[in-house]
């Protein structure tokens, strides 16, 4: 915990001009006329502020291989993070202060509010790493051009191609007919200049214009096939989609970043190698290995033997323990906890007789111990939650008060919403519209995670004291999500991941309950918090934004149709010669690019 | 014996197809399907109109929206449905809301008859609970539009027709006409192709033609005439764009290329009066470069009658142009009652043994997985059966001969703890205590070569691959190695006892030979059978094992793709583990005969 805030603390003095225009750092910006050539000294250093290493490879670890390597397509954490070493995007969400953007591929770019424009000037003299087709051929390194940003989009809007999280974000949810579907226009101007027009404002539409979130992709390779031929000539086609679905550099990458793709072994590793012609502050380490290690037990004593220099133990027990081993206690292994955006809940489906009444989610939440659960189950490696934002994050509103464990609290509120144990079974019941219902709900909750199923007993032991039986019923995944979507559950137990900025339209708004197989799975429906919710989605102002979230964050609250339990710390244990290791709070939490090593790690070669 | 081969291999025929009924009915009655993972696994599982199409896409490329086992769409009658649910969709959330208590009063009209039953059809959660809460009209409004739009993209292409007939009609008014276009928009993804395929038929021509046609009827008159200077300059750039042999430079020169939007009515007629292939190949692209939706094919709700006019005539034109697929014959609808269906589609690709592609994100070939994983597994399935063979039978042999001293209690306790010993047991005590450094520290705790280990020579890559494989062949061999020693056992305790042994004891044949030549060789037979669990094993692999050490083997690919719910990859592993397992028995039956003369095929006239 102490990692993640001093990180946080240090960087608070950093420039965060809120400004609509921002330009790039000044040790990485190429000075006018020359291509990316700053002073020799800026440009020999790393991140971390040391010289590159020799021979030094950074093993990292994964639990389960990444669904693709695609980067338009890619949606899991997993794969986002291996993409990160080797693709980039426009802008990257400042680490440090993920409320700005960092230049990355774009030089600066300047919105006009009237027009609702950006026009993003590129980086000059930026190469795509090279590549071998399969067929043997090699594709040259090329520069990255206005090209590869318009095929980007490009792609991204052909309704055939599998990236359709990401162009909901460019969709127009009030078009009357499919010819408006997208409120965007991407127009190539030169070969260093993009504009992207939207037709409606958008709280989010410096990130999606500058695809901070996602990443650029070369035309020279995604647009040929495994021949080097072109897959199709209209890259809005049946056609040419399907062909990029199913592309060959699907399982490889060709980035412009500071390494280099080099192989991935199915289900054993993906490698990278340091890109010696990278644009901006060298990467430290020389070679960078991810390893699949699916037996938890197996990466945490690898990591606790300094074999591998990272890996996330997700069982709280597992991590207390391991930081009794010789090894961190003679700081060869050094033991990290750190915030992570998401949050795990108890949510209530609302169409369900027992839930309707506010005062009995209230008392539900009342009957929940989380302080307890945070400090018997994950051992206090865990911070409390009172809404659906990013902890942290300036929309979370931390004034709003965690709700109390009250079991006398609880049973009032039941009895005032009329609950009451008349048959003296011990369980409270009501007549509803003539038919008596007990006080009774499924809890449903993920079976492949122990820890679920404790926290689950302790909730129903609590419920139970108050007059309300909870029955534990444990899921696989598949079912969980079957459940959902048809909205056939009393309660589940699960969590959200989070971004930086939410857009709560997908989860909360009401237009999205009465949709089959929508997020809103409880069904929950306020008319006002729709109100704000469409508000924030066309405000520009920064302040009425943070305002905006407070107060949604506050309604939500006062209606718990979830009771929020905690967001949990990722805890990790990291080989102790890597320095400079800080944590922030967006995702991957960490930025390998700045890290360094005392001694290096040379692999038998 | 050759009938009774060909009657096994035909009796296989059967068997597979009982074997993929089996598994595909276990597969469907699973929850979720592989977009669910994909989707749900993504977060997003939300459906805004967006995530709709592309789920809807996925579906029909993945043919999940058809039937399991039988098509009955062709035959159904869509005008009822369709025309309803034009009604629907031509209204705004207000109007469906306003229109909501007709349905729920007491005296309905058959109008209102027909629309109630029609959306009970469409099973909309708490349909007929909310007809009487006028609270609730709101939201049921709004679950009617979208179920009905649900609706509209299951009936797919087989509600076509209707709706063309409804737009064909002259009585049909203005809000129905505009219903039924979007019900069309539903139906139908991708009416036209405006472009030809990378690699341009002749077939496609009318097609591509078709669409151009009607845009160049539309459009001719907002083009200038075109400068005869111009047009100069565009016939030969064109001429040496149709001549360039490369396709990559071709592509290049035309996403470079600079026209202007006067410069389209040269492409529209080189497109459009006839020419070669390459020159409306040539032409169709620029075109669509230029113009990038070129017919119209939604309306808006408040659209005027010239814009629906317009738009329907687009439909029409579509509708027109394939009528063949559109209105199959009888037969072909007869046929397509079987071969329609998500489990014929599934058996045509097995049989074909063309396994299609992984519905994983990467959306690779399935049989490339399979045969990746084999390369894994299969070597060390192969050295544990052989470790296994090599183990058993002489320890099986020493118990046979030693029965009942000292030798033979000993082994066979141990025997007995390793077959009560699951292998996953036994790879986790061996973990603990061989690879974690408490106490030891002997073997590599996972993965099957060092990192870096692909720059070896082949004889330190061999020793690496050696020192990483031990322990998992040993958890693979512990279990069955026991089976087969007390196998072995047993079967040569069976024939010790025979009076031919005691005849060449009784001869003064020594004992070791004795036993290895005159016992053992009968004594084998029965373990011949277990040799057809051999080649299963070497595709199966194992699940656990191979998860424990970190093997990217079979074991691990059925796991990742009964986790995913890839359905293709499932299917081909199934099968193709269905066909070996067959073959194996056949073989060991073959072996059987060929080591044992007193067993023969037997049959009338076999032999």
């Amino acid at each position: 915990m102490l990692g993640g805030v001093a990180a946080l603390a240090l960087f608070v003095g950093f420039d965060g001009a809120g400004t609509d225009s921002f330009s790039a750092d000044q040790a990485v910006k190429p000075s006018p006329g020359t291509t990316a050539s700053a002073t020799n000294s800026d440009r020999n250093k790393t991140r971390g502020g040391q010289s590159p290493a020799k021979n030094d490879t950074l093993v990292m670890w994964y639990p389960n291989d990444p669904d693709t390597f695609n980067p338009l397509i890619a949606n899991d954490t997993v794969s986002k993070e291996l993409l990160r070493c080797v693709h980039e995007p426009l802008a990257l969400q400042d680490f440090s202060d993920p409320d700005r953007l960092e230049p990355m591929l774009a030089e600066r770019w300047d919105f006009d509010q009237k027009t609702l424009t950006f026009t993003i000037k590129l980086r000059k003299g930026v190469k795509w790493h090279p590549m071998t087709l399969p067929s043997g051929k090699t594709l040259p390194a090329k520069e990255f051009t206005a090209k590869d940003v318009k095929f980007t989009f490009d792609c991204a809007l052909n309704p055939h191609i599998q990236a359709a999280s990401l162009r909901s974000y460019f969709e127009d949810p009030d078009a009357t007919d499919a010819s408006q579907k997208y409120k965007i226009k991407v127009t190539f101007v030169d070969d260093y200049t993009v504009k992207v027009k939207w037709t409606k404002p958008y709280f989010r539409a410096e990130e999606y214009s500058l695809l901070a979130d996602r990443f650029i992709i070369p035309r020279h390779v995604y647009s040929v096939n495994e021949k080097g031929e072109p897959i199709s000539f209209d890259f809005s086609s049946k056609e040419f989609a399907e062909g990029f679905n199913s592309h060959w550099a699907n399982r490889q990458m060709c980035g412009t970043g500071p390494w280099m793709f080099k192989k991935w072994d199915k289900d054993e590793r993906v490698v990278f190698e340091r890109n010696p012609d990278y644009w901006g502050p060298p990467a430290y380490f020389s070679k960078v290995i991810f390893r699949c290690i699916p037996n938890s037990n197996t990466s945490r004593q690898m990591a606790l033997q300094n074999e591998i220099d990272w890996v996330r133990i997700p069982e709280k027990n597992l991590f207390l323990d391991g930081k009794d081993h010789e090894n961190v206690k003679s700081g060869k292994v050094a033991a990290f906890d750190f915030d992570y955006p998401g949050f795990r809940m108890v949510a209530y489906n609302q169409k369900r007789d027992f839930f309707k009444d506010k005062r009995v989610r209230w008392a539900l939440s009342h009957a929940i111990p989380v302080d307890q659960i945070i400090d018997v189950v994950f051992k206090g490696l865990a911070v409390r939650m009172t809404g659906p934002l990013t902890y942290g994050s300036s929309a979370y509103d931390a004034s709003v008060p965690p709700v109390p464990f009250d079991l006398e609290k609880s049973a009032k509120l039941l009895n005032e919403a009329g609950w009451e144990d008349t048959d003296g079974n011990g369980i409270r019941s009501k007549s509803i519209n003539g038919k008596k219902i007990q006080a009774t709900f499924d809890l449903m909750i993920y079976s492949d995670n122990p820890s679920f199923l404790t926290v689950a007993e302790i909730i129903k032991e609590n419920c139970r004291k108050v007059g309300v039986d909870v029955q534990i019923s444990p899921a696989k995944w598949g079912l969980m999500l079957q459940k959902m979507r048809k909205k056939e559950f009393d309660a589940v137990m699960g969590g959200w991941a989070m971004d930086w900025k939410q857009d709560l339209f997908q989860v909360w708004h009401s237009s999205q309950a009465d949709l089959p197989d929508s997020s809103n799975a409880i069904g929950y429906a306020n008319k006002e918090l729709d109100k704000l919710i469409d508000e924030l989605r066309v405000c520009l102002d920064k302040d009425r934004q943070i305002e905006l979230y407070h107060q949604m964050h506050r309604m939500i609250h006062d209606d718990q149709p979830y009771t929020f339990l905690f967001t949990e710390k990722f805890t990790c244990f990291g080989d102790g010669r890597l320095k400079n290791v800080k944590f922030y709070k967006i995702r991957p939490g960490y930025d390998i690019r700045e890290w360094y090593a005392t001694k290096p790690r040379v692999l038998a070669n | 014996m050759w009938t009774y081969i060909i009657r096994r291999l035909l009796l296989m025929i059967p068997t597979l197809f009982g074997v993929t009924v089996v598994s595909f009915c276990i597969m469907q009655l699973a929850p979720g399907d592989p977009l669910m993972m994909q989707l749900g696994a993504g977060g997003s599982a939300g459906q805004s109109t967006q995530t709709r199409e592309a789920f809807l896409i996925q579906k029909r490329d993945l043919k999940l929206d058809k039937p399991l086992l039988l098509n009955r769409n062709y035959f159904r009658d869509y005008t009822e449905p369709v025309r309803i649910a034009a009604h629907y969709l031509s209204l705004s959330v207000e109007e469906i809301r306003a229109e909501i208590p007709a349905l729920a009063q007491a005296n309905p009209t058959a109008e209102d008859v027909a629309r109630r039953e029609f959306l009970r059809s469409l099973k909309i959660p708490e349909f007929d609970s909310s007809l009487p809460d006028a609270d609730q009209y709101e939201s049921l409004a709004r679950k009617i539009q979208a179920w009905v739009q649900v609706d509209c993209e299951d009936t797919g292409l087989n509600g076509v027709p209707e709706a063309i007939a409804l737009l064909k009609r002259s009585d049909t008014p203005l809000r129905e006409r505009i219903g039924a276009i979007r019900c069309l928009n539903r139906m139908v993804i991708d009416p036209f192709v405006f472009t030809y395929s990378s690699q341009p038929r002749e077939a496609e021509t009318p097609r591509v033609v078709s669409g151009w046609k009607e845009w160049w009827l539309k459009n001719e008159k907002t083009f200038p005439p075109l400068d005869p200077d111009r047009k100069e300059i565009l016939e030969q750039q064109f001429a040496t764009l149709v001549a360039e042999p490369d396709r990559g430079v071709l592509f290049e020169k035309l996403q470079e290329a600079s026209y202007d939007r006067d410069d389209l009515p040269f492409f529209a007629h080189k497109l459009l009066d006839g020419g070669t292939l390459p020159e409306r190949f040539v032409a169709s692209i620029v075109l669509k470069l230029f113009v990038s939706v070129p017919l119209k094919l939604d309306v808006p709700l408040d659209a005027s009658a010239a814009e629906v006019a317009d738009v329907a005539a687009n439909w029409k034109l579509h509708y027109d142009s394939q009528q063949a697929e559109y209105r199959p014959s009888l037969t072909t609808r007869c046929l397509r009652l079987f071969t329609d269906t998500q489990y014929a589609h599934m058996v045509t690709r097995l049989a074909t043994f063309n396994f299609g592609r992984s519905t994983l994100a990467t959306r690779e070939p399935v049989s490339e997985r399979l045969w990746s994983a084999v390369k894994v597994s299969a070597p060390l399935m192969i050295a544990a059966q052989i470790l296994i063979y090599l183990i058993a039978v002489p320890l099986g042999v020493i118990c046979a001969v030693r029965r009942g001293r000292l030798a033979d209690n000993l082994i066979s306790l141990v025997l007995f703890m390793l077959y009560s010993l699951p292998s996953f047991i036994a790879g986790m005590l061996f973990l603990m205590t061989l690879c974690f450094g408490k106490p030891f520290k002997v073997f590599p705790a996972m993965s099957l070569h060092s990192e870096g280990a692909d720059d070896l020579s082949w004889v330190p890559w061999l020793a690496d691959y050696a020192w990483h494989t031990v322990l998992p062949i040993v958890c693979l061999s512990l279990f069955s190695l026991a089976g087969l020693a007390m196998y072995s056992r047993s079967s040569l305790l069976d024939v010790i006892s025979q009076d031919y042994v005691r005849t060449a004891r009784a001869k003064g044949v020594r004992e070791v030979f004795v036993i290895l030549k005159h016992a053992l060789r009968n004594g084998l037979i029965p373990i011949i059978t277990l040799f057809s669990s051999f080649l299963p094993a070497m595709l199966g692999g194992s699940v656990l094992v191979e998860f424990l050490f970190g093997i990217p083997g079979m074991g691990r690919l059925s796991w990742v793709s009964i986790e995913q719910k890839d359905f293709p990859t499932l299917m081909a592993l199934i099968y193709v583990d269905a066909i070996v397992v067959m073959f194996s028995i056949l073989l060991s039956d073959l072996l059987y005969v060929a080591a044992d003369p007193r067993i023969s095929f037997g049959g009338k006239g076999a032999g």
